[in-house]
C-alpha cells in the first residue's frame, strides 16, 4: 500500500487542529534520464539532499497597555530541521529540542519548542510540534515565558491566515487585572532546502492536503468546516495538480513552498516533500555493436497521468483507483558508463548480440559487470510473440536491453529494478508487458509506493 | 538468484499502428475464432506423452485466413505478430507458408531486427507445427545441420562474427524448435551432445540447454499451456528449472563449457 493514503489520514485524527504538519518524507522521484556529460562519469555523484524545514517569526507589538517599551521583539529563527539523504531517507531523524531565552524590556523571556520526530517511521514524517505543557484547550501553542506570566495564545478572529502569516492575539496575565496587550503575529515559511551535486534542475514533489476551520466565539472553539480542494491551493506560485500534488524543479537552494489558499481565512494544512531518488545505473554493450549505442535523454513529466486525478482521500483505501489511476511519479536515474564499457569475454561472443536462447539471456542478466546490457536483438518465444526490448532480474537491478529501446522501455525495466512488476490491467500501463502505445506512460499509487519505498 | 525475470515484450498490438483497418478487423475476427478454438482445446493440461501434445482438428478454415493475413502482409514485424496465432491451430499450409518465408530471397542483404524476429519466430513456429505437421519436422530436422543453412540461406548478418555464427545459431533453434513438440529428434540430440567434437559442443550448448527446458516444461504443462505462457512467466520457469534438478546440471553445464562465471 501506498504511504500516502496513510500519510493523509493518520495525523490528523486526534482532533488536534495543528498549525503546521510536516512529513519529511523517503525518496524522490524526479523523471530524467542522464545522459551526455553525466553519461560519461565513471562513479556516481555524492547524493543529493533534501530537507524540509519551517522558519517561523514571531513579532511582538503592543495593543496597549504600560509596557511600551515591550513592543517590536522580533525572534526570527528556523524552528525546526531535518535533514535526510536521498540514498538514505530513513535515517537522520531526530528529537529536536529549540529552547530560546533572552531578557528583554518585558524582562526574561523562554521560548521553549519540542518537535517530536519519529526516527524511524514507515515512511518518516514529522509530527507536529508539541509544544511544552501543553495542556491547555484549545491546544493551540503555549508559551512560558519568564517567571511573571504563562499566556496562551489564541488565533484571531480578524484577517489573516494560517500557516503563512497567521494572526494571533495574545493576552498577558503576568497578574491579575490585565495590564497589557499584545498582538502577535505568527508566520510560518515551510521551505525546502535542496542541495543538489548537479547543475541543471532537478524535481522535488510535494503533496498538501487542507482543512479550513471557523471560529465559534461563543464557544471560543475552532471548528473544521472541510476539506480545502487542492486546487485553491497554490505553491511556489503554482497550482496544485486536483489530486494535490505538484512537481516542481530547483537546483540547490532554498525554495519557499508554503501552500496559499487564497479564499480561505483559517486553515491548516499538511506540507509533503519527496526529494528525488536518484537511480544510478551503469551501462555496457556488446563489442560488434560498433558504435556506442544511445541511452534515453532526460525526459520531463515523463511518469505523470492527467485523466482520473483522484485525490488521495479518495483513493485511499480503493483498490481498484489504487491500481488504475495513474499519479504523477518523478523519476531521476542516471546511466553510467561502466568501467567494462563492452561485454568481456565470454560474453563478447556473438550469441550475447543476438540472444536467441533462456540461457543466454539470463546469463548476462546475471553478468556483474554493468547494471545495463544493450545487445541488438533478444529473440525469445512467448505467447506475445518472438522479441523482446528488455528484460530484467527482479532480485537484483541488472538488465539487458535492445539498442532500439527507447525510454519507455529504459523507465520500464527501471521500474522492475525498484521492484514494480508488470500489469495488464491498463494498456496506457508502463507497466504493462508488451509496448502497445504512445500513451503508455502511467504509474499508478502501487507502484510509486514500491518505487519511492525502494532504497 | 533469479527467480523470475520481469520482461517487456514486443506485443502484437503494435503491428496496429502500421496495419490497414480492413487487416484489424480481419484479426478481430480471427481472435474471436482463436478464443473459441481455445476454449474448444483446453489450455492447460499435464501432456505424459507425445500424442497428448496434438491439437483438435479443426476446420482449416481459420488457418486459411491466417495464411491470407501473413503473405498478405510483407512487413516482418506484422508477419511475426501472425505466428504465434498460426501456430495454435496450423498445419502443412501453415508449414509451407513458414519454410517459404525463411527460403524467400533476401538478397544476401544484412537483416535488422525485424528480419532477425521473423526467421527466429517462423522457426520456433515451425517447431510447434512440427507436432502435427511431417514437413516442418524434416526441415526442422535438416535445419539442425549448420551446413544446410549456408546452403539455403539468403541473408547476411550485419556484423562479421555474427556472419560466421548464424548458421550454427540458425541449427540450435531447430533443435529448440523441435523440443517444442517434444520430437525425438530433439531428444536423440541431447542424448549425444557428449558426443559432439569439443568445438562443437560449445556452439550447441545453449541451445542444448534450452531444448531440455522445453522438452520437459511441455511433458509437465503441455503444449498449449506452454503456447499461454507470457514472457515473465516462461522466464521464471526457466529459472525455476535450470536452479534445481536435472535443469541445475545441464545449465551449469553450459557455464561451464563457455566460461561463463
Amino acid at each position: 500500500m501506498h504511504s500516502l493514503p496513510q500519510l493523509m489520514v493518520c495525523e490528523d485524527t486526534d482532533s488536534m487542529p495543528t498549525l503546521i504538519k510536516l512529513r519529511a518524507v523517503h525518496a524522490v522521484w524526479l523523471l530524467s534520464t542522464g545522459s551526455g556529460a553525466s553519461a560519461q562519469l565513471a562513479t556516481p555523484p555524492p547524493p543529493r539532499s533534501t530537507e524540509l524545514f519551517t522558519k517561523s517569526v514571531y513579532d511582538f507589538t503592543l495593543v496597549s497597555g504600560d509596557y511600551t517599551d515591550c513592543h517590536s521583539y522580533i525572534v526570527s529563527d528556523e524552528v525546526s530541521k531535518s535533514r535526510f539523504s536521498s540514498d538514505s531517507p530513513f535515517s537522520g531523524y531526530n528529537l529536536v529540542t529549540s529552547s530560546h531565552s533572552f531578557y528583554g524590556s518585558c524582562g526574561l523571556s523562554e521560548i521553549e519548542e519540542q518537535w517530536y520526530f519519529p526516527s524511524h517511521g514507515n515512511p518518516p514524517q514529522w509530527l507536529p510540534a508539541l509544544y511544552s505543557s501543553s495542556s491547555q484547550n484549545p491546544p493551540w501553542p503555549v508559551f512560558s515565558e519568564g517567571p511573571y506570566w504563562t499566556y496562551n495564545a489564541f488565533p484571531n478572529t480578524g484577517s489573516g491566515i494560517w500557516g503563512f502569516g497567521d494572526y494571533f492575539t495574545s493576552e498577558y496575565f503576568p497578574q491579575w487585572p490585565l495590564i497589557h496587550e499584545t498582538d502577535r503575529h505568527f508566520g510560518t515559511h515551510i521551505s525546502v532546502r535542496h542541495t543538489s551535486w548537479y547543475a541543471e534542475e532537478r524535481g522535488i514533489e510535494l503533496v498538501v492536503t487542507g482543512t479550513y476551520y471557523n471560529w465559534n466565539p461563543a464557544t471560543r472553539e475552532w471548528l473544521p468546516a472541510g476539506s480545502i480542494p487542492a486546487t485553491a491551493f497554490t505553491v511556489a506560485g503554482k497550482p496544485l495538480r486536483c489530486d494535490g500534488h505538484l512537481i516542481i524543479t530547483g537546483t540547490s537552494g532554498d525554495i519557499d513552498v508554503t501552500p496559499i489558499a487564497h479564499i480561505y481565512n483559517y486553515y491548516t494544512y499538511t506540507v509533503s516533500a519527496f526529494p528525488t531518488k536518484d537511480v544510478h545505473l551503469t551501462r555496457s554493450y556488446h563489442p560488434s555493436l560498433g558504435t556506442i549505442p544511445s541511452v534515453p535523454e532526460r525526459h520531463g513529466n515523463f511518469f505523470t497521468d492527467f485523466d482520473g486525478c483522484k485525490t488521495e482521500a479518495e483513493a485511499a483505501g480503493d483498490s481498484i483507483i489504487t491500481e488504475l489511476d495513474g499519479v504523477p511519479v518523478q523519476v531521476e536515474f542516471h546511466i553510467y558508463d561502466s568501467a567494462t564499457l563492452q561485454f568481456p569475454s565470454p560474453y563478447s561472443n556473438p550469441n550475447f548480440n543476438d540472444i536467441g536462447t533462456l540461457a543466454t539471456l539470463t546469463s548476462l542478466i546475471n553478468a556483474d559487470f554493468a547494471n545495463d546490457k544493450q545487445v541488438h536483438s533478444i529473440n525469445v518465444s512467448t505467447s506475445e510473440g518472438t522479441g523482446m526490448y528488455g528484460a530484467t532480474s527482479p532480485t537484483e537491478p541488472k538488465s539487458v536491453l535492445e539498442t532500439r529501446a527507447d525510454a519507455r522501455v529504459w523507465k520500464h525495466e527501471i521500474a522492475h529494478k525498484l521492484g514494480v512488476l508488470n500489469h495488464r490491467l491498463d494498456l496506457n500501463a508502463l507497466m504493462y508487458p508488451s509496448y502497445n502505445s504512445t500513451n503508455q506512460n502511467e504509474l499508478n499509487r502501487a507502484e510509486r509506493a514500491k518505487m519511492t519505498l525502494t532504497p | 538468484m533469479l527467480s523470475a525475470v520481469s520482461v517487456w515484450v514486443w506485443g502484437t498490438r503494435e503491428r496496429h499502428t502500421i496495419s490497414s483497418h480492413r487487416l484489424q478487423q480481419e484479426e478481430s475476427a480471427m481472435d474471436n475464432s482463436l478464443a473459441r478454438y481455445t476454449n474448444l482445446s483446453g489450455t492447460i493440461g499435464y501432456s505424459s506423452n507425445r500424442q497428448n501434445l496434438l491439437p483438435t482438428p479443426l476446420s482449416n478454415t481459420e488457418e486459411l485466413r491466417l495464411l491470407a493475413l501473413f503473405e498478405a502482409t510483407t512487413d516482418d514485424s506484422e508477419k511475426s505478430s501472425l505466428v504465434p496465432k498460426i501456430v495454435r491451430i496450423g498445419g502443412d499450409k501453415s508449414a509451407e507458408a513458414f519454410v517459404a518465408t525463411l527460403l524467400a530471397d533476401r538478397g544476401a542483404r544484412p537483416l535488422d531486427q525485424s528480419g532477425l524476429r521473423l526467421i527466429d519466430s517462423t522457426i520456433r513456429g515451425l517447431g510447434h507445427l512440427s507436432s502435427t505437421s511431417k514437413l516442418a519436422e524434416d526441415f526442422l530436422v535438416n535445419g539442425m545441420a549448420p551446413s544446410h543453412w549456408s546452403q539455403i540461406r539468403t541473408w547476411r548478418m550485419s556484423n562479421e562474427s555474427a556472419e560466421k555464427w548464424e548458421d550454427q545459431s540458425l541449427a540450435g533453434r531447430c533443435l529448440v524448435a523441435l523440443s517444442y513438440s517434444r520430437s525425438p529428434h530433439a531428444y536423440d540430440f541431447i542424448a549425444k551432445r557428449n558426443d559432439l567434437a569439443s568445438g562443437e559442443v560449445v556452439g550447441w550448448s545453449e541451445y542444448i540447454v534450452d531444448a531440455t527446458f522445453h522438452l520437459e516444461l511441455v511433458e509437465r504443462i503441455g503444449r498449449d499451456a506452454v503456447l499461454d505462457l507470457h514472457a515473465e512467466d516462461l522466464l521464471a520457469e526457466f529459472d525455476r528449472w535450470k536452479s534445481s534438478g536435472s535443469g541445475k546440471d545441464i545449465y551449469n553445464w553450459y557455464r561451464k563449457l563457455n566460461n561463463i562465471p
